[in-house]
């Protein structure tokens, strides 16, 4: 078989190619070092990947004993910081639009009278959801300290009666709820984004670095040579090509692998080898569809543009932070026709959930299938070149 | 002034007869434009399927039931009795979570004690573990005020029985400038400013490329005229754009109701910086653009960082200081934080001191380095 391959041109088309790639460092950039800066930014853009200690606000119109102690209580939450307490809401407003702080809690004027009187009253408590992140960790710390200020008037009158804090507990919320978050139980955003944001900026990389290659080939009209090179048969070209960069790209996913599961501790349910397989599997499919897509269209500079927006919209169809079917129907149908959709699906149970063979076993199969796209590619680019002789871009 | 208006010309002409370059121009910004905001149209979460594994089967978990139902955030699908069956729904991604309920959930209240009910949901997207937990946790502070009468009466605590009565602190939480909490009105402003940035980026990358390519780019040997071939390009790209910043940031929000406080005036105040340093800032990178398609490699790679960098999805104090620097030198970080304050947060142009000044710096460095670059480059 390599006898034969060698001999139909297969490996001059990759000796070719690898001398290409070696011919300026703009390619190693693109095809290896970029990549690798893809890595080092997911795995280090979150800091330890908790958002907690988040500055905050409060703002004491009542200055009383009862609010300062709300102070104290909101300081003791691990999700949030009073790092002011301010008189007004006035400044509360100013200190969230210089970002200084990303919520504020409102304790009304007479707050402690009222309370004391029982007269009715309410603590506001107002958090940034211009960044939703931030802001949903200020509401569920301040949620946290206040669960117990909701019950101090009933407070106030039990202990006068001398009932223990535990049955005012049980009093006030005797159905209680503990929260199990799965998968990801510290709610940690290295966990979470890291490995599938990375794997979306490879993608896009792959893509590009595709229709790059073969581009150049149609727009320097040097695909003459190259099917020479391929003693004149257009499946060495396709293949020869690809070839390499299959090779690259895999060395980049199992350092990248082995980077994210061994050294710095992902959690991985399954075994190494299964991820890099499904990641060699998920290069093959961008590969194909790069390809595919520049074969509808061969003008490098046309159809690149196309191939890079397909690329960005990997970053929403993977569906990592917006669930895809939380969007229109169509854009969730849409997204089954891009590999990181699958890649993720896939990824996601191998990472959390063994022996789970029967649940992604069909994105696995139309992640393979993608590679018939090649095919299709083959013969249009085939039917492109004879129609025209060469295609010029 | 008279070479400065031949080369904005000259530019336009380069400009309206490269097809890439219009095709990036209308195509892309338009066809960027409307699908983003197509795609997080549906913009708040709803109705996240969830299970619950109902031991009790009694009226009071069947009213708890109902209650966390109501909500918007989730809707049951699913009811059963075996724990198995809800962790395989979960599996098969038919849920993103469900509520287990002990058996004794009633005979433990009547008898006045506490009971735990646990939530147990999958973080694979945030957004459907905040959806589970927010809708579980107010449905059970609805049913716990109810319940509070039953359990002083079942504890025999009838001389506490006015307690039911007693008005407790309410707790109002008011989510500030998304009031809908939504993901797209969240997430769609700051793209629009990234977008206008990748699109400016690659337009002006590939007439740089393709001034390569032609051999079009002759060594500057004047340093005057290599100031007024930056001033030319910049002219003519920021025209260009301050067509597309109306339609960005002008049309789209209105047509897709995102959040549009601010005062236009202020946006323009920061938009004259915020364009001009990113052609000046592209200008200084051109020496890397060897060809018309080459730039495309590294502005679409970044664009998934820049949201990142921006400190909109994650907070900018949390990241490490190489990333925070990174915030600082490049255009569109503190234009996308600058906009959000001024248009999701009505502020005025006093709250975003800090990124102005950021944005005239970077207008200045990149300026004297683009033409610097211009003047000493090689052919």
């Amino acid at each position: 078989m390599n006898y034969e391959l060698m001999k139909s041109g297969f490996w001059s088309v990759v000796k070719r190619e690898c001398l290409i790639l070696t011919s300026r460092p703009l390619y190693l950039f693109t095809a290896l070092v970029f990549p690798l800066f893809a890595l080092f930014f997911m795995t280090t853009i979150f800091g330890n990947g908790l958002i907690d200690e988040i500055p905050v606000a409060i703002v004491d119109e009542d200055d009383s004993r009862m609010s300062r102690n709300i102070t104290r209580l909101c300081s003791a939450v691990p999700e949030i910081r009073v790092t002011q307490v301010l008189p007004n809401t006035a400044e509360a407003r100013d200190a969230l639009l210089s970002k200084k702080i990303y919520g504020y809690l409102i304790i009304p004027n007479d707050f402690e009278s009222d309370v004391k009187a029982n007269r009715n009253t309410s603590l506001t408590l107002c958090y940034h959801y211009a960044f939703l992140s931030a802001g949903s960790e200020v509401m569920q710390g301040f949620l946290n300290a206040l669960r117990i200020i909701a019950v101090s008037p009933l407070e106030q009158t039990t202990d006068f009666l001398g009932i223990n804090d535990e049955t005012l507990e049980t009093i006030a919320s005797p159905i209680s709820i503990s929260a199990h978050p799965l998968y990801n139980p510290a709610l940690n955003y290295t966990t979470y984004l890291t490995f599938p944001y990375f794997w979306v900026l490879f993608q896009i990389l792959i893509l590009l670095n595709i229709a790059y290659s073969f581009g150049n080939e149609f727009k320097n009209e040097n695909i003459r040579n190259c099917l020479s090179a391929g003693n004149g048969k257009f499946i060495n070209v396709v293949l020869g090509k690809l070839f390499p960069y299959v090779i690259i790209f895999s060395i980049v996913a199992i350092f990248a692998n082995v980077i994210m599961f061994e050294i710095l501790g992902f959690d991985l349910s399954s075994s190494i080898y299964e991820i890099i397989v499904v990641c060699i599997l998920f290069i093959c499919a961008t590969c194909s569809i790069s390809l595919f897509i520049f074969s509808l269209y061969p003008n490098l500079p046309i159809i690149i543009s196309f191939i890079s927006m397909f690329g960005s919209l990997g970053a929403t169809f993977a569906g990592v932070t917006f669930p895809v079917n939380a969007m229109y129907p169509f854009f969730e149908k849409l997204s089954r026709f891009f590999p990181i959709r699958h890649f993720v699906v896939i990824t996601d149970y191998l990472r959390y959930e063994s022996h789970s063979f029967i649940y992604y076993w069909n994105h696995l199969l139309i992640l393979i299938s993608f590679n018939i796209l090649i095919v299709f590619a083959l013969l249009l680019l085939k039917r492109k070149y004879f129609q025209f002789g060469v295609i010029v871009a | 002034m008279k070479d400065l208006i031949k080369i904005i010309s000259n530019e336009f002409k380069a400009i309206g007869t490269n097809i890439p370059i219009l095709i990036v121009l209308v195509l892309g910004n338009v066809g960027y434009g409307f699908l983003y905001n197509l795609l997080y149209n549906t913009n708040v979460y709803k109705e996240a399927p969830v299970a619950i594994v109902d031991m009790s089967q009694s009226d009071l978990s069947r009213h708890f039931i109902d209650y966390i139902d109501a909500t918007q955030e989730v809707k049951v699908v699913a009811k059963t009795q075996n724990f198995h069956e809800a962790k395989r729904m979960l599996s098969e991604r038919e849920i993103v979570g469900f509520l287990y309920i002990p058996s004794e959930l009633k005979e433990e209240i009547m008898k006045g004690n506490q009971v735990q009910c646990v939530v147990y949901g999958s973080t694979l997207s945030f957004l459907d573990y905040l959806n589970i937990y927010e809708a579980v946790n107010f449905a059970s502070l609805d049913i716990n005020s109810e319940l509070i009468p039953e359990m002083i009466e079942s504890l025999n605590m009838i001389d506490i029985l006015f307690l039911a009565n007693d008005k407790a602190v309410n707790i109002v939480s008011e989510p500030l400038y998304n009031t809908s909490e939504g993901y797209g009105t969240y997430l769609i402003p700051p793209v629009m400013v990234i977008i206008i940035f990748q699109t400016l980026m690659i337009t002006v990358a590939m007439r740089c490329g393709s001034e390569v390519t032609e051999s079009q780019r002759h060594r500057v040997t004047k340093f005057y005229s290599s100031v007024k071939i930056v001033l030319g390009k910049a002219f003519t790209n920021v025209m260009i754009y301050s067509v597309f910043s109306v339609f960005f940031l002008g049309l789209l929000p209105l047509i897709f109701h995102l959040p549009h406080l601010g005062d236009s005036l202020d946006i323009i105040v920061m938009m004259i910086p915020y364009l001009f340093a990113s052609v000046f800032f592209c200008l200084s990178l051109s020496p890397f653009y060897t060809d018309s398609d080459m730039p495309l490699f590294i502005i679409v790679f970044m664009s998934v960082p820049l949201v990142f960098l921006s400190g909109i999805s994650y907070p900018l104090e949390l990241m490490p200081w190489h990333w925070k620097l990174f915030h600082y030198l490049i255009p569109t970080a503190p234009a996308t934080l600058a906009f959000v304050k001024l248009d999701c947060m009505g502020g005025d142009l006093t709250n975003i001191r800090p990124e102005m000044i950021t944005l005239w710096i970077q207008c200045i460095a990149y300026f004297l380095i683009a033409v610097l670059v211009k003047r000493f480059a090689k052919n």
